[in-house]
């Protein structure tokens, strides 16, 4: 049995050798098992990372990014400066290509796509344009892109789908109509159908010769067409793919992991950019004292969590930032020290009380986590390491609906908000305290550092300003980053040249089936 | 005016009250929920930043979710008489489109299971009736009771791991075909069997004491004779009646199978909707099933008569013996 299958294998290889090695297979339909319905394809309107595997096929970007040393490439802009100490920045745009409704990709639809952007509820991929004062076009294949103020973080934003590049017509189309893919960009595949609570299915632009500079293929997509059934339940997503009704599942969960290991299938994993999973905390209440929440930072034994309840493709975190995140730089302050928590509480004024849970002046030190139904696993966890510096972690989970009020509203000590992109500007989003600050922040310096970030003028001035504020997050105990997290699909053996973008988005467009 | 047609004229007037209390209640209902659906659908589309108020307004009153309740009311009721449910809060889909997508599979389904209850079932009470070792009988017996305690989301599991995994003859995914049809409409037979079994099994029992039983039995007719030429008819109200009700369980318990199966339809749909509170959705779903089981009830009132003379002539249900 296994020598006829080794004889196989050898054959199969035999046969690819072959052909010749670019033109390897081509054709056939590549089904995916995504884990929930994206409800909106327009990549200008969502950020949901389920709606970006499917819009990043259908738009180009005018950068992209590389995955491995986070660097800023050309893809349909061929030169890009920042110029005006970052307030502008001028792109020059490749020869020949088209949207796939035949209109070439020029100034005037750049232009189009992001004064549209701009006009967006500015919680998305609009926020990354922020101070937005125009796009100068200078001649069909030259303009530049004009803020307020400097934006260290605007070329990296090019590279993601919410900045993608869309046809002039497209802006004026209605947003409901986008949302449900009537839109047109000039991307490998083209959207086929799209139908709500079922599937999105996609197919291939026969005519595409543009890809990103890190593209091994050149030319069109290998793959005939994709579709993504939508596959909410963890456990249906596993078992197609097990029985081979589907060649690619999307977020394998920890306990099913190492049934993809080998036997005709594998895993395609990577630490997700950006902000790492943590304890976000409200400023407001008991953790107003910088000393409880300094406790809570000593009180989680990270290397324990993971071990316990996360997997292998997990990692303790080292910082507020994830070590695949551009700008990351380990720290060693998040140390597992139940003592120092102790000695903190002691010094805040909780004394131990009688069933173990600190009190102070018959206040019981209880804090109420709102979760999103479903709760994650790793919450319990987390619940009985803390109980055992004395601190109660009443799990309060509620349904996505209520936990957007609640959290709007402020009702809660906790909460866990982490944020993929590969760019340290997660930082504003999450600790800004002139931004939404969900969490109450005091003003402060570390303010600065985050508007420095955003305007360093260089490198290593960004450097500087990033690593400041992380210190600063870490040293006055404003989030306590638990862990890493990971995005982890399982693969049949069946699919070839299948990787991941910076974003950790599906590139589809090199993929095949073998 | 004769009986019948007053009969059939007061049943109609009830579905239709039905109808419309279902769609009150899911109004009020959904909007004494805690959380503004808007503001979760522009939130759940966030890179982690939530929308402003001034967003959450004008999407609000773009979908027409402003002005006074009653007013919002009576604009929803009206549309929905013209079939217009609106669109989808999260999608932007109009929902009479959702549903006559997912109308079809539901009803495929729906129907695959209730045919096979009442085959299996009729199979088993036949059979309970038929054994003679009272061990079997009593073994017989309490199969109803046995698969009526079996959750719907484990037997799919378990039908999963054996056909789908073990086996591989059927898909795990319920989307294509015939041959995703099977395993759903299994799961969701299965406890409808067991209710078509209890009741046929229990009023065949009584039905085969009667002395026009003994009868027939002293012409020289076999058991079996007496049981599918005579009792079978004679015991079937009962289980007819339970029919209108096996509906409202299918249409129930397609919400879970769906979801176990992954395959699109009415319950996948109001699944989703009712987790993000797209109230649209939710209330054209709602509508949609509660014609479907009123339309069942309505046919099984009108098969009683048709199988029980005694009904047709006073315009009432037999008293039950």
């Amino acid at each position: 049995m296994r020598t006829a299958r080794i004889l196989g294998t050898a054959l199969v290889l035999a046969a690819v050798a072959a052909c010749s090695p670019s033109q390897a297979t081509t054709g056939g339909t590549l089904s995916i098992a995504t884990q929930a319905d994206p409800t909106c394809l327009d990549p200008q309107q969502t950020g949901q990372l389920v709606s970006m595997d499917v819009s990043r096929s259908l738009v180009d970007t005018l950068t992209d990014q590389d995955p491995k040393t986070g660097k800023i490439v050309p893809w349909l802009a061929e030169q890009f400066t920042a110029l005006d100490g970052g307030r502008k920045f001028k792109f020059v745009l490749r020869q020949g290509v088209t949207f796939s409704d035949g209109t070439p990709v020029d100034s005037a639809a750049v232009k189009a796509t992001f004064d549209q952007l701009v006009k967006l509820p500015a919680n998305g991929a609009p926020a990354y344009i922020r101070g937005y004062t125009g796009t100068t076009v200078i001649d069909p294949r030259t303009f530049t892109v004009d803020f307020t103020t400097p934006n260290a973080q605007f070329l990296q934003a090019t590279s993601g789908a919410g900045l993608g590049i869309l046809s002039t017509a497209t802006a004026k189309k209605p947003l409901a109509a986008r949302c449900r893919g009537d839109y047109v960009g000039s991307g490998p595949y083209v959207l086929d159908h799209y139908t709500a609570n079922q599937e999105v299915v996609i197919k291939k632009r026969p005519d595409y010769a543009w890809p990103s500079s890190l593209s091994a293929n050149r030319g069109a997509a290998a793959l005939e067409q994709i579709r993504f059934a939508f596959v909410p339940e963890d456990g249906a997503r596993t078992t197609a793919l097990r029985s081979g009704q589907v060649q690619l599942a999307t977020a394998i969960q920890p306990t099913d992991q190492d049934l993809f290991q080998g036997n005709g299938f594998s895993l395609l994993s990577a630490s997700s950019p950006g902000a790492v999973n943590p304890l976000s905390l409200n400023h407001k209440g008991i953790l107003a004292d910088e000393r409880v929440r300094k406790a809570l930072l000593t009180g989680i034994d990270r290397e324990e969590l993971v071990k316990a309840v996360l997997g292998s493709r997990a990692k303790p975190a080292t910082s507020v930032l994830s070590s695949s995140t551009p700008f990351y730089q380990p720290t060693d302050k998040l140390r597992y020290d139940p003592q120092a928590s102790g000695r903190l509480l002691s010094e805040a004024g909780w004394a131990p009380g009688s069933d173990g849970i600190r009190v102070k002046d018959g206040q019981r030190l209880s804090l109420n986590w709102l979760i999103p139904a479903p709760m994650p696993p790793a919450n319990e966890a987390v619940q009985q390491q803390l109980r055992k510096i004395g601190v109660e972690l009443k799990l309060n989970a509620v349904p996505p609906a209520k936990y957007v009020e609640q959290q709007s509203a402020g009702n809660f000590d906790l909460t866990a908000v982490a944020v993929t992109r590969a760019d340290p500007d997660v930082l504003r989003n999450l600790f800004y305290s002139k931004g939404q600050n969900l969490w109450h922040l005091p003003p402060s310096r570390l303010d600065s550092y985050l508007e420095q970030q955003l305007t360093a003028g260089s490198d290593a001035e960004r450097q500087q300003a990033v690593t400041n504020a992380v210190h600063w997050i870490i040293d006055h105990a404003d989030s306590i980053p638990l862990y890493e997290n990971a995005l982890v699909d399982g693969v049949s053996d069946q699919v070839k040249d299948l990787t991941l973008d910076a974003s950790l988005r599906l590139r589809l467009h090199d993929a095949r089936l073998g | 005016m004769t009986p019948v047609p007053r009969y059939l004229l007061g049943r109609f007037a009830q579905a239709v009250f039905v109808v419309w209390a279902a769609f009150t209640v899911t109004f009020v209902a959904i909007r004494l929920l805690p959380g503004d659906p808007v503001a979760l659908m522009l939130n759940g589309r966030g890179g982690g930043e939530a929308a402003s108020p001034q967003d959450i307004a004008r999407v609000s009153a773009e979908l027409g979710f402003d002005g006074p309740i009653a007013e919002q009311y009576l604009r929803a009721l009206a549309g929905a008489l013209h079939g217009d449910f609106g669109q989808s809060i999260q999608t932007g889909l109009p929902v009479s489109g959702m549903i006559s997508v997912a109308l079809p599979r539901t009803l495929q389904l729906g129907a695959a299971a209730l045919a096979l209850s009442l085959v299996a079932g009729t199979a088993l009470a036949v059979a309970a009736n038929l054994v003679r070792s009272p061990l079997g009988r009593q073994a017989l017996r309490s199969v109803p009771s046995v698969a009526v305690a079996m959750p719907s989301f484990w037997v799919g599991l378990m039908l999963i791991q054996l056909f789908s995994l073990k086996l591989k003859l059927f898909p795990s995914l319920g989307g294509d075909g015939l041959a995703g049809l099977v395993l759903p409409a299994c799961t969701l037979a299965i406890p409808g069997a067991a209710l078509v079994g209890q009741v046929l099994s229990k009023s065949l029992h009584a039905t085969l004491r009667e002395p026009y039983a003994d009868t027939i039995r002293a012409t020289g007719a076999s058991e079996l004779r007496v049981l599918l030429g005579h009792g079978l008819r004679n015991a079937a109200i009962p289980a007819i009646t339970i029919v209108g009700l096996l509906a409202g369980y299918v249409i129930g318990g397609s919400v879970v199978v769906e979801s176990v199966f992954s395959r699109p339809g009415m319950g996948q749909d109001i699944f989703f909707a009712v987790t993000t509170q797209d109230l649209p959705v939710v209330q054209g779903v709602v509508v949609v099933a509660s014609v479907a089981f009123v339309a069942v009830n309505l046919a099984v009132d009108l098969l009683c008569p048709v199988l029980d003379p005694r009904i047709r002539s006073t315009g009432r249900q037999a008293v039950a013996r």
